[in-house]
């Protein structure tokens, strides 16, 4: 086996028989060419479906290419197709109604989302999420569908849609199914998908009559996140808050921290409440030891950015004046 | 497989025949000579190859070509009208906004999408249209002034 361990732009290599460590660049090793693999543009879902049939395990999706180029250009995956879903008139688009809620077509980018009035204005924490993912060049890339089916500890549109209650629609050979985000995840890069099956859009629920959220996050400009927390809370008429807490980075995949929304929901407010939830988000996460930072680290910034996203949260809804 | 491409380049209806495992960065600095998106970490990390696609910044390496098909591109070298340079590569002369150059077409690319946006931006915004595009000699605090110059001698 060979081990690449890469640095930011370049990577050394290990070659086992040398016992060795190389500088290396895949993409001069191959002569400046990705490995080869067929395009495929349906321009309709039943030829979408046909062909996610056809090619099964050697056909991959492409959306906005920021995860599956990259992978390809460093020899993770040798796909024989890519399937580019960019075509497909139903996956577009994003839709709102105040009692039906929002609509994000699966090729939304994340910059035609933050930019949407109606998400500003009703699910703010989408903007936030939004604003602290990747660079620009990949805002306006990326999708919000890509986002999700990455299956990514350190996605960061992920932990806000949580809060949301999103909820995905897949669509495969036997007809569209609904699964709840938050069951959707398997595993680092493992979803409920199965073979054949296409993310076409996420819904989420009609908005509360008031919501505040805050996402906050460890991370260096235009660069992966190393670790975040979302914070939302929600009133409908009357005084009681709902919470909920999502975490990036502190997990195989994005995760909601259960306990600590609850303890929210029924604790005397005050600052051993907020101290008690950072503390069981810290131990709902199960963080990982990696380039970025070590699991240790991870997890006790899980209690910082908690704590800091309630205290924001609470300070913006007794602002408010209840 | 090869796939036919219509699209426009600089204001240029440019038709190519590209394989499907082309990058468009390759595409466009190989087979047409515009060289001036730059070659660098192939990963969407660095910002030297960014291009203008149907209006907006993107990494040129992030992209095959065959998903240009239709698309309006505008690459540094559309920039500037004939012999005239656009002000903001005049002010990143003027204000020694360079040194090796090696990022400097994705900093104007990134400053020229700002000013299609914004006429006149603050350091902040200038900032967060920036980031995420690596200089490693000049540093960063001339490159704002000289975009900052630019958007003010634009009007």
């Amino acid at each position: 086996m060979v081990i690449y361990i890469k640095f930011g732009c370049n990577a050394i290599r290990r070659i086992p028989e040398m016992n060795e460590w190389t500088y290396s660049d895949f993409y001069l090793e191959r002569g400046g060419n990705l490995h080869p693999f067929d395009y495929a543009k349906p321009t309709s879902l039943a030829e979408a479906r046909t062909l996610l049939a056809q090619t099964a395990a050697d056909g991959v999706v492409l959306a906005g290419g920021s995860d599956v180029l990259r992978r390809i250009e460093e020899e993770v995956i040798r796909p024989q197709v890519l399937i580019d879903i960019k075509g497909l008139p139903e996956l577009r688009g994003i839709s709102f109604s105040v009692h039906g809620g929002l609509s994000l077509g699966a090729t939304t980018t994340i910059s035609a989302l933050a930019a949407h009035n109606d998400v500003r204005r009703h699910y703010s924490l989408l903007v936030k999420a939004s604003h602290q993912l990747g660079s620009l060049r990949i805002r306006n890339r990326a999708t919000v569908g890509g986002n999700i089916c990455v299956a990514l500890p350190q996605t960061d549109l992920p932990p806000a849609l949580l809060c949301y209650d999103a909820t995905c629609h897949l669509l495969g050979p036997e007809g569209e199914r609904t699964v709840p985000l938050s069951e959707c995840y398997k595993g680092t890069r493992q979803t409920a998908l199965e073979p054949g099956e296409l993310l076409v859009r996420v819904t989420l629920p009609a908005p509360a009559a008031y919501s505040y959220g805050a996402y906050h996050t460890v991370r260096q400009g235009g660069q992966t996140t190393v670790v975040g927390a979302a914070v939302l809370a929600r009133r409908a008429s009357g005084p009681s808050t709902e919470w909920r807490i999502a975490l990036a980075a502190a997990a195989p995949y994005p995760l909601r921290a259960y306990e600590a929304e609850t303890h929210l929901a029924s604790a005397e407010p005050g600052a051993a409440m907020v101290e008690k939830a950072a503390e069981l988000a810290m131990r709902a996460a199960q963080p990982a030891d990696d380039i970025r930072a070590s699991a240790r680290y991870r997890r006790s910034m899980v209690g910082v950015l908690v704590r800091r996203g309630i205290e924001e949260v609470i300070e913006q809804l007794s602002g408010r004046g209840r | 497989m090869k796939h036919q491409i219509t699209c426009k380049i600089n204001d240029e209806v440019t038709r190519m025949e590209v394989e499907s495992h082309r990058t468009l960065l390759d595409a466009l600095r190989e087979d047409l000579g515009l060289v001036g998106a730059k070659h660098a970490c192939v990963s969407g990390e660095c910002g030297s190859c960014n291009i203008l696609f149907d209006g907006e910044v993107v990494s040129a390496c992030m992209i095959l070509a065959v998903e240009a098909d239709g698309a309006e591109i505008i690459t540094v070298e559309g920039l500037a009208e004939s012999e005239r340079l656009h002000a903001l590569q005049k002010a990143f002369l003027d204000h020694n906004a360079l040194q090796c150059g090696f990022c400097s077409s994705g900093m104007l690319v990134s400053s020229y999408a700002l000013l299609q946006s914004v006429s006149r931006p603050n350091e902040q915004e200038i900032r967060a249209a920036l980031e995420g595009n690596l200089c490693r000699c000049t540093g960063y605090a001339d490159i704002i002034k000289a975009v900052q110059v630019a958007s003010r001698a634009r009007r």
